[in-house]
């Protein structure tokens, strides 16, 4: 009877797809693209459909859902998270790695074809916004105020000093150096959400650790626009490009947030059915007003998504629901097209300052997340894993070194220095997902 | 600003379409199903499209291509699902008979009003068009719409019957005439000068490497789905990418979706195991995937000879007219034929016995793909031809009824 048991729980336990059979499948998506490529231009000398740049994009889009989630699943066997594996995907199919190693036509997604993508990434953003913000409880978040500034200004201010000093030493400049450990100072909330949403039951400490790197994350994007604004002042002429970022990147897109919130309350309320085109038409219409109007689409659609599910949750209930739905696709599209945008030649060139900035960078984290977490009565296991959450980087951070060489156009200094600020993300955005990971499982679902 | 001005505009139908109110109006009165469904965002789609207000135009409209190629693929999968083993046996002998009845009247009538067709419309077409021409409207006359419904209910046992068969033999037919559609598509198609080219070889090739790519998915996509029952997130990340990557090789095969997605669908239904999560979401996403379509048909319809002229308004309405009024009189003529050895058995009188008259809407999906392949134009007016007699067919199921019962 015992045997029986403990064999019915080990049918129950079995992976549903082995890992034969998902490399076998990973492997036939990507022959199948290579062949299918191959055939159309060689043996069948078919005429030019009128809509190649439509199928080439839906074909991309078809390799990279797929092949990231089977790429996550693949990883997912050996113990790392599946962003992992996503990452991974988009490193590989992407021309990032393949230009680096001096073979660029290997590449199964060339430069070109990437911006065919950037409607699709857009909409992952704000979809990942919407589910993030919606994630967040204001009755969650006001019990647990004072922890969630505590992790946050703990860490805030150990990393912008140690890194600061640190970058000062390579870079010689303090103003780069306060731009290079601003950056350093943010996370992923991107990471925190898809970690979060993974979980069958997210914990408590789960939905903490989120929530402060939102708060964290919305804080550090006025600190780095006021530094922006300050450099910009003392050294160009270009000062009125800050405040218009300032006004616009922050102001305006939790304004922007918070006003659609209402509407989509009221929308919400009147509607019972195909909730998945409202789901969809919602984020297509945030993304190209945030695109038209210059806002922020990750803080405006987190701002949306937290707004309307705290000041409606049963009417906005379905709505969330089927955005958690189509979460594991927006994820799959999300983390492969970043990981075809890391620089890797960039991360290989400059690999003594990257790794410098970031052992620093971790060893802040660590310091400033721990002293915080014993300060405020943090479990033994929550004590000593918290840091692992704030080491992921992906989107805020890469948009905020994009920042740089926008507002410094044309100097030097400004495009090495986000080559550097995105090689360190580079590294954190590899390394980061796995720790988070280790964390989450490290502290114990009741606490 | 305007595209986000119409994405919003876009929502508010959708919200229309979907709040308790319309359901309320819908269930009220039976005209509401000519003028519900789809048929809202086909007039959002003249409304903003190219003959419309020009929101979506050019570059715009390429950037919402893809969009389309994924619906037609959708659709596709939609009727390839009722490719059902279990569905596929319980067809009776008279549903058999009454779907190569109308298969075969269907093709003849065709080829006669394709060369009729072309002799109106281009007189020096040459025969690859004519051939590519009675694919397309073969496609058109085919089949019926297998919604019942909306006709009237009557419970008792012949009458449901009725309904059923009308049902199964729409979903029949609607896969013959996506097959025969797709490979007249495949087989002709145009050069860089714009002439119609017959190339059964190269067609026939390409659509033998379109098949092999399409097993190749499915049976992954099998493979992964089987164990996905309740897992409603990996269903939706499963069929999403399955489509994108259809789509993608459609088009690189120079087909259209339709076929891919029909191929995929009757694969994954003929599997030995019911695929509850992916039924649930298709059944789900219908409706959607009709509206997208039909929102798609209405940017891309083109009026037979323009709207300048009266006379050919006059000239196409007639057209539609005459037509509409071909289905109203021989698809119940070859149903009473068909199915005279089980009279008894079936309610030939019950208003589900009136479905057969209505014009199929995958119809408009058919012209859409073809459009979508099509540079010279036509295919955009044969889809404006067609959604005339789609709407005059539906009308005339309800107009002689009502009359007659008015008489009585």
């Amino acid at each position: 009877m015992k045997l029986r048991t403990t064999n019915n729980q080990k049918h129950k336990e079995r992976p549903r797809f082995g890992a034969t059979f998902l490399a076998v499948a990973l492997f036939c998506l990507v022959g199948l693209i290579l062949i299918t490529r191959e055939l159309r231009k060689s043996i069948i000398d078919l005429p030019q459909s009128s809509l190649p740049a439509a199928g080439e994009t839906t074909l991309l889009l078809g390799v990279i859902i797929l092949g990231s989630w089977l790429s996550g699943r693949l990883i997912r066997r050996i113990g790392l998270p599946p962003i992992t594996g996503q990452l991974l995907f988009g490193v590989l199919v992407g021309p990032s790695f393949w230009t680096w190693l001096h073979r660029p036509e290997m590449s199964l997604i060339n430069a070109s074809q990437l911006v065919s993508l950037q409607g699709p990434e857009s909409l992952a953003v704000v979809m990942i916004g919407l589910v993030a913000g919606a994630e967040i409880d204001w009755l969650f978040l006001r019990s647990k105020l004072r922890v969630i500034t505590a992790l946050a200004a703990g860490q805030m201010i150990l990393v912008f000093i140690t890194v600061g000093f640190v970058a000062f030493a390579f870079l010689n400049s303090i103003s780069q150096s306060v731009i290079v450990a601003t950056i350093a100072a943010t996370s992923s909330s991107a990471v925190s959400v898809a970690l979060l949403r993974e979980m069958r039951h997210p914990t408590e400490f789960a939905r903490l650790l989120l929530a402060t790197t939102v708060a964290k994350d919305l804080f550090l994007v006025v600190a780095f626009s006021v530094t922006l604004f300050v450099i910009a002042a003392t050294t160009t002429t270009t000062a009125h490009q800050a405040w218009y970022w300032i006004a616009l990147h922050l102001a305006g897109s939790i304004g922007v947030g918070i006003a659609l919130a209402f509407p989509l309350r009221w929308a919400l309320a009147r509607i019972e059915r195909r909730m998945t085109a409202v789901v969809l038409v919602t984020a297509i219409f945030l993304a190209i007003l945030c695109s038209t109007i210059g806002v922020a689409p990750l803080i405006t659609a987190l701002t949306l998504g937290y707004t309307a599910r705290n000041i409606a949750p049963l009417a906005t209930a379905s709505f969330f629901a089927t955005a958690r739905r189509l979460f594991l696709a927006v994820c799959c599209v999300f983390f492969a097209a970043a990981g075809t945008h890391l620089n890797l030649a960039a991360l290989a060139a400059n690999w003594t300052v990257v790794l410098a900035i970031s052992a620093v960078r971790f060893a802040g984290i660590w310091t400033g997340v721990t002293i915080a977490a014993r300060t405020n009565g943090f479990s033994q296991a929550a004590t000593r894993w918290a840091w692992g959450g704030f080491i992921p980087q992906a989107g805020i951070s890469l948009a905020l070194a994009a920042q740089i060489a926008i507002e410094f156009p044309n100097q030097t200094w400004a495009s090495s220095l986000t080559t550097i600020v995105i090689a360190c993300i580079t590294l954190n955005e590899m390394i980061g997902p796995i720790l988070m990971r280790i964390a989450l499982g490290k502290v114990p679902s009741h606490e | 600003m305007t595209s986000s001005i119409f994405w919003l505009a876009l929502g508010v139908v959708i919200l229309v379409a979907g709040s308790r109110w319309t359901e309320q109006i819908r269930r009220r009165f039976p005209i509401s199903n000519v003028l519900g469904g789809g048929w809202a965002l086909l007039t959002l789609g003249i409304a903003v499209g190219p003959r419309g207000a020009g929101v979506l135009d050019g570059e715009r409209l390429a950037q919402v291509q893809p969009i389309l190629l994924v619906l037609l693929t959708w659709s596709g999968v939609i009727v390839g699902l009722q490719c059902q083993a279990v569905l596929v046996r319980a067809i009776p002998h008279a549903l058999w008979r009454w779907i190569t009845f109308d298969l075969t009247i269907s093709l003849l009538l065709s080829v006669a009003a394709a060369g009729l067709l072309a002799r109106i419309w281009q007189p020096d077409s040459p025969a690859a068009a004519q051939i590519l021409l009675t694919g397309i409207i073969a496609a058109i006359a085919i089949g019926w719409n297998p919604e019942t419904r909306s006709l009237g209910i009557r419970s008792d046992a012949p009458a449901m019957r009725m309904a059923v068969m009308v049902q199964g033999g729409a979903g029949a037919l609607a896969i013959c005439s996506i097959a025969i559609a797709t490979l007249a598509l495949q087989c002709s198609h145009q050069n860089f000068t714009g002439a119609v080219i017959f190339a059964p070889y190269g067609g026939m090739v390409a659509l033998a490497m379109e098949c092999c790519a399409v097993i190749v998915v499915s049976l992954g996509a099998y493979g992964i789905l089987r164990d996905s029952r309740e897992d409603d997130a990996r269903t939706t990340l499963i069929m999403i990418g399955a489509l994108c990557l259809l789509s993608g090789i459609a088009v690189a095969f120079g087909g259209s979706g339709l076929l891919t997605g029909l191929l995929f669908g009757a694969m994954i239904g003929l599997g030995r195991r019911r695929l509850r999560g992916l039924e649930h979401l298709i059944s789900y996403s219908e409706p959607m995937v009709a509206s997208g379509c039909f929102f798609f048909a209405g940017i891309t319809l083109a009026f037979p000879g323009g709207t300048t002229k009266i006379s050919s308004v006059v000239i196409v309405c007639a057209i539609a007219l005459s037509l509409a009024i071909a289905r109203r009189v021989l698809k119940p003529l070859i149903m009473n034929i068909a199915l005279a050895s089980v009279r008894d058995s079936v309610a030939l009188d019950s208003p589900a016995a009136r479905g057969p008259i209505r014009q199929a809407p995958l119809t408009i999906i058919v012209l859409l793909a073809f459009a979508t392949q099509d540079s010279s134009g036509l295919a955009d007016q044969l889809l404006g031809l067609a959604i005339l007699i789609s709407l005059l067919s539906t009308l005339s199921t309800f107009w002689p009824q009502h009359i007659r019962s008015a008489t009585k």
